[in-house]
C-alpha cells in the first residue's frame, strides 16, 4: 500500500518524475551495466532474464517478475543480492558492496522508475530499424482520423478531446478527478494563453477563453514557445561570440504569424524558403526573407578554420533543428554512419546536406572569422531615394580620393594635407551612411545539386555522390529543380497533409505547451527510442482535425483550453496511474523563468508591454562583425522592464533569473523547457536587487493606494496569487507587517514573500 | 502508512542529493548514500584546474628542443595546423628559438625553463606530458573541446559530467565551481551542462575581468540588514510552510522548501570558505597575495584551496580574458609570455606546496595547462607564435599520477606529438579514471541515446599513473 503511495508522492509533478529518472540514471542504469547486463542482456540471457529494458524485468527470467515495484521483499532482485541464500546469490562472483545493495532496495522501494520501458533492446540495441520496417514504425505511419469513441459516462464529456480521454480511462476503470476552482481555473488560463497573470475579475469562462486567444499577449506566449524550439537567440554563442544585431526581425516575424494565425504549413513554407515564394508586395516579400533568419541563427563557430568543415557543420546544425523541431526526428546522427535505432540512412542525412550544401548561409568560405548574410530589406521608394543619394556622394568622393592619390607619391597619405582630408572626408560620409534595414537571411547557391556522403562524416573523405532528397522511410522523394537548392520542395514536402509526422509532432507540441506533458512525452523524439503516445487516437484525431482546420494553431489552442480534460483540478493521480498518463487530473505545473519575470513585473506595475521591435541596447549602431560589438553582450546590464520574450538573448550571457530558473539551452531546439528546484533559485529570490526593488515600487505603489491594511493585502495577493489570503495567511502576512520597521519595510517583506512563495511559483 | 511513506521519500531525496542545492539532507546515511556512482575504487577525490587560457608555448617552457636554437631564423616548411585547416597544406615558416633558458631540474631532471623559475622548483612533484593533442585550430572549437570534448556541439562540460557521476562531498557547496570564468571563447557552454539537468552545470565565482578580491558566489548576501532579512525569510517560510500543508505529501512543495532552508545555511558557510582573511600571513604570502602581480592569481589558488577542503569535485581556476586573443595567445609578442608567467608561477607553485603540506595532494589531482600549444616557428616572420593543437605539454600532479615523470614525446622541433601521444579525450578519459569513473560508462540518456564526455573515443593512459 505505502508503495503506490510513494509513487504518487514520487511522480505528481514533472520534477519527481524527472528526479525519479535521474536516479535510475546516476545510480541505477550503471550498477546495472557493471553487474548484471553482461549476463542478464542481448548477448547472454541466463536464466531467461533480462535486466537492459523495464520490460525485461517486469516479465522476468525463470522464476518470474524479478522485481515487484515498492515492495523489497518481494523483489527476486534484491533477494539475490542480497546474498542470503547459496543457491539464489547474484552476481556469481562476488556480492555487491553493501552500498550498492542499499541502492538497489532504495529503487525498488521508490517504485523502481526505469525510463528504458520504451527501448526494448530487441528492437533497439539489436540493430537498427530498416528502411522497410520503418514504415511500419508508429511515427511513419500516415495520419488516419479515427472515430471518436462511445463513453458509458455521457454526462462528462464536454468536447471529443473528452471523449477519448475518458474512454481510456473507462478501459482502465479509472474516472475523471473533479473540476478546477475557477480562481485556479482562470489563472492557470492567463498564464497558459497569454503567460501574464489575470487582471480584472472572470467573467464567463469561454468568453474569457476567447478574448484571451484573440489577444496580442497570447501571440507573444505562444511566440516563446517557438522560439524555444527553432533555439533563437541573438548572438551565437559558442567560439568568438557575434552579435545577431537583426534576429529580432525574425522574433517580429513569429509574433506576427501567431497574431494572424498564420497556418503552419504556410509558416514552415516561409521559414525554410521564404526567399524563394513569390510575393505580391513588398510587405511579403519582407516578412518571407525575414523568416529564413531561421537557418541562420544556429550557434554557429564563425571562427572554425577549416571552412568546409564550418560549412558542414552549419548544414548538419540546419538538419538537425529541422529533424527535431518539425519531425521529432535525431536526423543528425546519421552524419557519421546509419542511425542505430531509427530508419534514416547515411545516404537519407546526405540527400537531405544536398539541399543545404546548395543553400549559401555564409557571406563566403574565405574570411578568417565568416559572417552571415545580411540581405538589403526592401524599402520605399523615397528611403530607398536616400539611401541611392548618399551612396552617389561616397562613389564621388571615392573617385576625388584616388584621383589625388594618383597625382601624388608613394605615401602621401600620411604627408599630404589636401589628400589627408579627402580621406577623412570620405570616412565621415561612410560613417554617416543611413542605416540601411537588412535581414538576417540565407540564398540560394549558384550551383545547386547533390553533395556526397562523408565517409565516417568527415568532411573531406568524400563517398559516393547522392542527389537531393528526403527520407527514403517516408516515401518517394519530391523532384528537385536544377536551378533551385530545393528548399521550398523539402518545405512542401514537410508541410504536407500526407506527412506523417508534421502536424502529428506539433499537435503534441501545442498539447505539451498547453498542459505541461505531451501525449507523446518525448516531444523532440517521435523515434523508436521515444515515448509511445498515451492516447494514440487522440493524437491522430488531433492532428487530422488540425490539418483540416487548415493547419490553425489557434482552433488547436481552443479545443484543448475548452475540454473538460483541461479544466481538471491539478492534484494527485490515482496510484494506478502515479504519472497521471491517463489525465486523471491537470498537470500541477511550476511557472517557468519568463512567466516568474512577466508576473514580478506585473505586480509591481512595472511591466512594459510594447510589442515587437528590437530591444538591445547600443546593438543598432555597430558592426556585428566587429569585435566591439562582443563587449554589448558582455558587458550587458539587462534593465528593460520588457517581457521577457525581449530580453536580450545572448548566447554567452543570460539574465540572471532565466539562468536560475531553467531558461531553455538556446543552443539547440527545445519543446519543453527543464524544472529543477535548487538553492540558488531561493538566494535569488532572497536577496537580488531585481526582485528588492520590484517588491520596493509594489509596496510604494500599494502604499499610495487609500484603504487600509487589510484591503491592501486582500489587493497584493490578488495581483500575485490570483486570489485573496487565506485566513492563517492573512494572520502571518499582518504579523510580519507588524515585525517590520517602518510600513514601507513590511510591505517589501510582503511582497518578497509573495513573489518567492509556492502558490505564486505553482499552477494549480 | 503515511510514516513509511514519509521516510521513504525523505530517503529518496537524499539519495538525490547529488548537486549544489538539491535537496540534501543531514545525516550519515543520507550522505552514504549520496556518494558517488563510482565504478571502481577512486585514487583521487577532486580536481583543481589551472586553466591557462590562450595557449601556452611549450617549446619556451616544458619541452626542451636544442634544435630550434641550432636552426633559428631558416625557412622550413611545416605542416601548419592553420594553413592545413584553409588550404589543405602546410606552409614555410621561420624556425624560432625558445626565448627563455631551458634546466633540468630536482632529482627527476625534468626540464622547465626560466619562464616558471617557481614552478620549476616542483617538477619533482609533477607528471610532465609533452605529447598531448587536440581538436580545434582556434579558441573557440579548441576550447570547447577542452571543456565538452565537442568543438561544435552542444555537450556538457566535464565539470558537470563528474558533478553528475560524483556529486558533492558537500552539503551546502557545489560540485563544480569555476573562478573567474572568461565570456568569450564558448563562455558559460565552457562549464554548462547542456542536456544534463541543471544542477550539475558549474557555479561561477566572480568572472573574468573582476578582481579576484570582489568574486565570491552570487546573491549570498542579503541587502537587508541581519534583522530584518531574518524577518523576511521567517515570512517567507511561514508562508510556504502553510501553503505546503494544502498539498499534503507533494514532493514538489517540499522541494521548495527545502531549498530555502538550504539557502539559508548557505548564507553563512558559504562566505565562509570564501574568506580569505582567517588564513595566516605566511600561507597568504606563499600564494604570491599582496603582491601586486601574483595577488589576484593568488587569491583564486587559495580559494581553490579552500573549495578543495570543503568538499567540492571539480574547481576550474580561470586565467584569461574575454578578448579574442585570451592571455597567453602570443601571436605578435612571445615576451609577453614573461608578464602572464609572473602572474600565474608564484601562486601555482604556492598551491602545489600548500596542498603537499596539507597531504591534499594525495587525493587531489592538480591540472595545469591551455587548450592547445605554440607553434615551434614564428608566426608571419614575426615575433610570436601561432595556435598549435597538434603538439604541447601540461602538467598533472597529485591523485595517483607519476611525479617527476615526464611522458611522450614531441618531434625534434616540438611541433607535432610522436610518441606516447595523449589526445585530449584521453586525459579526459584518464582523469575520470582516477575519480574511479569509467569514461565509457558515464553515459547519459538524450534524444534516445547514451551520450558521453569522450563521445566513442578515448583511452586511460595507464602510463602516467603510479600503479
Amino acid at each position: 500500500m505505502h508503495r503506490s503511495l510513494f509513487c504518487l508522492l514520487l511522480t505528481l509533478s514533472p520534477l519527481t518524475a524527472g528526479e525519479g529518472e535521474a536516479f535510475f540514471e546516476s545510480k541505477i542504469r550503471p550498477l546495472l551495466i557493471e553487474h548484471c547486463i553482461e549476463c542478464h542482456g542481448e548477448k547472454k540471457t541466463k536464466g531467461g532474464l533480462r535486466l537492459d529494458s523495464r520490460g525485461g524485468w517486469e516479465t522476468g527470467g525463470d522464476s518470474g517478475p524479478a522485481i515487484t515495484p515498492g515492495d523489497t521483499e518481494a523483489s527476486l532482485l534484491v533477494k539475490a543480492v542480497r546474498y542470503r541464500h547459496d543457491d539464489f546469490a547474484m552476481p556469481p562472483e562476488r556480492k555487491l558492496p553493501d552500498a550498492h545493495i542499499a541502492l538497489l532496495e532504495e529503487w525498488v522501494r521508490m517504485g523502481a522508475p526505469d525510463p528504458r520501458s520504451e527501448a526494448p533492446s530487441k528492437t533497439a540495441a539489436a540493430k537498427p530499424m530498416s528502411v522497410e520496417e520503418g514504415k511500419n514504425f508508429r511515427s511513419w505511419q500516415p495520419v488516419r482520423k479515427p472515430p471518436v469513441p462511445a463513453v458509458q459516462n455521457t454526462a462528462w464529456p464536454r468536447s471529443d478531446i473528452d471523449r477519448f480521454v475518458l474512454a481510456e480511462m473507462e478501459r482502465r476503470n479509472l474516472r475523471p478527478g473533479p473540476d478546477a476552482y475557477e480562481q485556479a481555473l482562470v489563472r492557470r488560463l492567463h498564464f497558459t494563453i497569454t503567460g501574464l497573470p489575470p487582471e480584472k475579475e472572470a467573467g464567463d469562462i469561454l468568453r474569457l477563453i476567447d478574448e484571451l486567444i484573440a489577444s496580442p499577449q497570447h501571440a507573444e506566449r505562444m511566440a516563446g514557445h517557438w522560439l524555444d524550439l527553432t533555439r533563437f537567440a541573438e548572438s551565437s554563442g559558442g567560439g568568438r561570440t557575434l552579435l545577431f544585431k537583426d534576429a529580432w526581425r525574425y522574433r517580429d516575424w513569429v509574433i506576427g504569424a501567431f497574431r494572424e494565425n498564420r497556418p503552419l504549413d504556410r509558416m514552415i513554407r516561409e521559414l525554410l524558403a521564404g526567399d524563394l515564394l513569390p510575393a505580391d508586395s513588398t510587405e511579403k516579400r519582407e516578412q518571407q526573407l525575414t523568416a529564413t533568419a531561421f537557418l541562420a541563427l544556429g550557434p554557429t563557430n564563425y571562427e572554425e578554420q577549416d571552412k568546409q568543415q564550418l560549412r558542414f557543420d552549419i548544414i548538419d546544425e540546419q538538419i538537425d533543428t529541422i529533424g527535431k523541431a518539425f519531425m521529432g526526428q535525431t536526423l543528425g546522427c546519421a552524419r557519421c554512419h546509419d542511425h542505430k535505432f531509427d530508419p534514416i540512412t547515411q545516404r537519407d542525412y546526405y540527400a537531405l546536406a544536398g539541399i543545404f550544401a546548395s543553400t549559401r548561409t555564409l557571406h563566403n568560405y574565405t574570411d578568417n572569422v565568416a559572417r552571415w548574410i545580411e540581405t538589403p530589406l526592401p524599402v520605399g521608394e523615397e528611403v530607398d531615394q536616400r539611401f541611392a543619394a548618399h551612396d552617389v556622394l561616397i562613389t564621388t568622393q571615392s573617385k576625388a580620393v584616388e584621383e589625388l592619390r594618383s597625382q601624388k607619391p608613394d605615401g602621401a597619405e600620411k604627408t599630404d594635407p589636401e589628400l589627408k582630408e579627402a580621406i577623412k572626408k570620405l570616412a565621415q560620409l561612410k560613417k554617416a551612411a543611413p542605416p540601411r534595414p537588412v535581414a538576417m537571411s540565407i540564398a540560394d547557391d549558384k550551383k545547386p545539386g547533390g553533395t556526397e556522403i562523408r565517409v565516417r562524416g568527415l568532411v573531406h573523405q568524400k563517398g559516393a555522390p547522392v542527389p537531393r532528397g528526403t527520407p527514403a522511410v517516408a516515401g518517394p522523394s519530391p523532384e528537385f529543380p536544377d536551378n533551385q537548392s530545393g528548399r521550398l520542395q523539402l518545405a512542401e514536402w514537410l508541410a504536407s497533409t500526407s506527412h506523417p509526422l508534421t502536424a502529428r509532432v506539433y499537435v503534441n507540441r501545442v498539447w505539451c505547451w498547453l498542459t505541461g506533458e505531451g501525449l507523446v512525452r518525448s516531444v523532440d523524439n517521435f523515434g523508436v527510442t521515444g515515448d509511445a503516445p498515451t492516447h494514440p487516437e487522440l493524437l491522430d484525431w488531433l492532428a487530422a482535425r488540425f490539418m483540416e482546420e487548415g493547419w490553425s494553431t489557434r482552433w488547436l489552442v481552443r479545443e484543448i483550453v475548452i475540454s473538460r480534460t483541461w479544466q481538471l483540478a491539478a492534484g494527485a493521480p490515482p496510484a494506478e496511474d502515479p504519472d497521471n498518463r491517463m489525465l486523471t487530473r491537470a498537470h500541477r505545473r511550476r511557472l517557468d523563468a519568463s512567466q516568474i519575470r512577466d508576473a514580478i513585473l506585473a505586480a509591481a506595475g512595472t511591466l512594459d508591454r510594447q510589442i515587437g521591435g528590437p530591444n538591445i541596447e547600443g546593438a543598432g549602431v555597430i558592426d556585428a562583425n566587429d569585435t566591439s560589438s562582443q563587449n554589448v553582450e558582455y558587458g550587458y546590464v539587462f534593465k528593460d522592464t520588457r517581457r521577457s520574450l525581449y530580453t536580450p538573448a545572448f548566447r554567452n550571457r543570460r539574465h540572471e533569473l532565466f539562468e536560475v530558473f531553467d531558461f531553455a539551452d538556446i543552443n539547440a531546439p527545445a519543446g519543453r523547457r527543464n524544472v529543477s528546484t535548487v538553492a540558488p533559485q531561493a538566494l535569488y529570490l532572497l536577496n537580488s536587487p531585481f526582485i528588492h526593488e520590484q517588491a520596493r515600487i509594489a509596496a510604494t505603489r500599494l502604499l499610495a493606494e487609500p484603504g487600509d491594511d487589510s484591503a491592501r493585502l486582500d489587493h497584493a495577493c490578488r495581483i500575485t496569487l490570483g486570489r485573496l489570503p487565506a485566513a492563517s495567511e492573512r494572520e502571518s502576512l499582518t504579523r510580519g507587517l507588524a515585525a517590520a520597521e517602518s510600513p514601507q519595510e513590511g510591505w517589501i517583506h510582503v511582497f518578497t514573500a509573495l513573489f518567492g512563495c509556492i502558490d505564486f511559483r505553482y499552477l494549480d | 502508512m503515511i510514516d513509511s511513506a514519509f521516510l521513504s521519500r525523505r530517503a529518496a531525496l537524499a539519495r538525490m542529493a547529488c548537486g549544489f542545492g538539491s535537496l540534501a539532507l543531514a545525516g550519515v546515511h543520507a550522505r552514504a548514500a549520496a556518494s558517488s556512482l563510482a565504478h571502481h575504487p577512486a585514487r583521487a577525490k577532486r580536481i583543481i584546474f589551472l586553466f591557462m587560457q590562450g595557449g601556452v608555448s611549450q617549446v619556451d617552457s616544458l619541452d626542451c628542443k636544442p634544435l630550434l636554437t641550432e636552426r633559428d631564423g631558416q625557412m622550413l616548411n611545416f605542416d601548419d595546423a592553420r594553413s592545413i585547416a584553409k588550404t589543405g597544406k602546410g606552409a614555410d615558416q621561420r624556425v624560432m628559438k625558445p626565448l627563455w633558458e631551458m634546466k633540468q631540474r630536482g632529482q627527476s631532471g625534468l626540464w622547465c625553463s626560466e619562464l616558471f623559475p617557481h614552478m620549476a622548483r616542483h617538477m619533482d612533484d609533477v607528471c610532465v606530458i609533452r605529447s598531448m593533442h587536440t581538436e580545434g585550430v582556434a579558441h573557440g572549437p579548441a576550447t570547447l573541446f577542452l571543456h565538452t570534448g565537442s568543438t561544435n556541439f552542444i555537450r556538457p562540460s566535464m565539470g558537470a559530467w563528474i558533478s553528475y557521476g560524483l556529486g558533492s562531498e558537500s552539503e551546502n557547496l557545489p560540485a563544480f565551481v569555476t573562478i573567474s570564468p572568461a565570456l568569450g571563447n564558448g563562455g558559460p557552454r565552457n562549464y554548462g551542462s547542456a542536456f544534463l539537468p541543471a544542477k550539475y552545470q558549474g557555479t561561477p565565482i566572480g568572472r573574468s575581468g573582476q578582481a579576484a578580491k570582489e568574486a565570491g558566489f552570487r546573491y549570498l548576501k542579503s541587502p537587508l540588514s541581519t534583522e530584518a532579512s531574518r524577518r523576511q525569510f521567517d515570512l517567507l517560510s511561514t508562508l510556504n510552510a502553510e501553503q505546503s500543508r494544502t498539498r499534503p505529501g507533494d514532493t514538489a512543495m517540499e522541494a521548495v522548501v527545502e531549498s530555502y532552508e538550504l539557502a539559508w545555511r548557505m548564507q553563512s558557510t558559504a562566505p565562509q570558505v570564501m574568506n580569505l582573511d582567517s588564513e595566516p600571513e605566511h600561507v597568504k604570502a606563499l600564494y604570491g597575495i599582496g603582491e601586486k602581480e601574483t595577488d589576484n592569481y593568488g587569491r583564486q589558488c587559495l580559494m581553490a584551496r579552500r573549495l578543495a577542503e570543503s568538499g567540492v569535485r571539480f574547481i576550474q581556476v580561470n586565467y584569461g580574458d574575454n578578448s579574442n586573443n585570451p592571455a597567453w595567445d602570443q601571436h605578435s609578442n612571445l615576451p609577453k609570455h614573461a608578464d602572464h608567467a609572473r602572474a600565474v608561477d608564484k601562486p601555482v607553485a604556492g598551491l602545489l606546496a600548500d596542498l603537499k603540506q596539507r597531504g591534499l595532494l594525495d587525493d587531489t589531482i592538480v591540472w595545469w595547462g591551455g587548450e592547445f600549444g605554440r607553434t615551434p616557428y614564428a608566426e608571419k616572420n614575426g615575433t610570436g607564435r601561432d595556435h598549435n593543437p597538434g603538439g604541447f605539454s601540461i602538467w598533472v600532479a597529485g591523485g595517483g599520477f607519476k611525479a617527476g615523470h615526464a611522458h611522450g614525446e614531441t618531434d625534434e622541433w616540438g611541433h607535432r606529438a610522436i610518441a606516447g601521444k595523449v589526445h585530449m579525450h584521453d586525459l579526459h578519459a584518464t582523469l575520470l579514471h582516477q575519480l574511479g569513473l569509467n569514461h565509457e560508462r558515464l553515459t547519459w540518456r538524450h534524444d534516445g541515446r547514451d551520450y558521453r564526455l569522450t563521445d566513442v573515443h578515448g583511452r586511460p593512459v595507464r602510463a602516467l599513473l603510479d600503479v
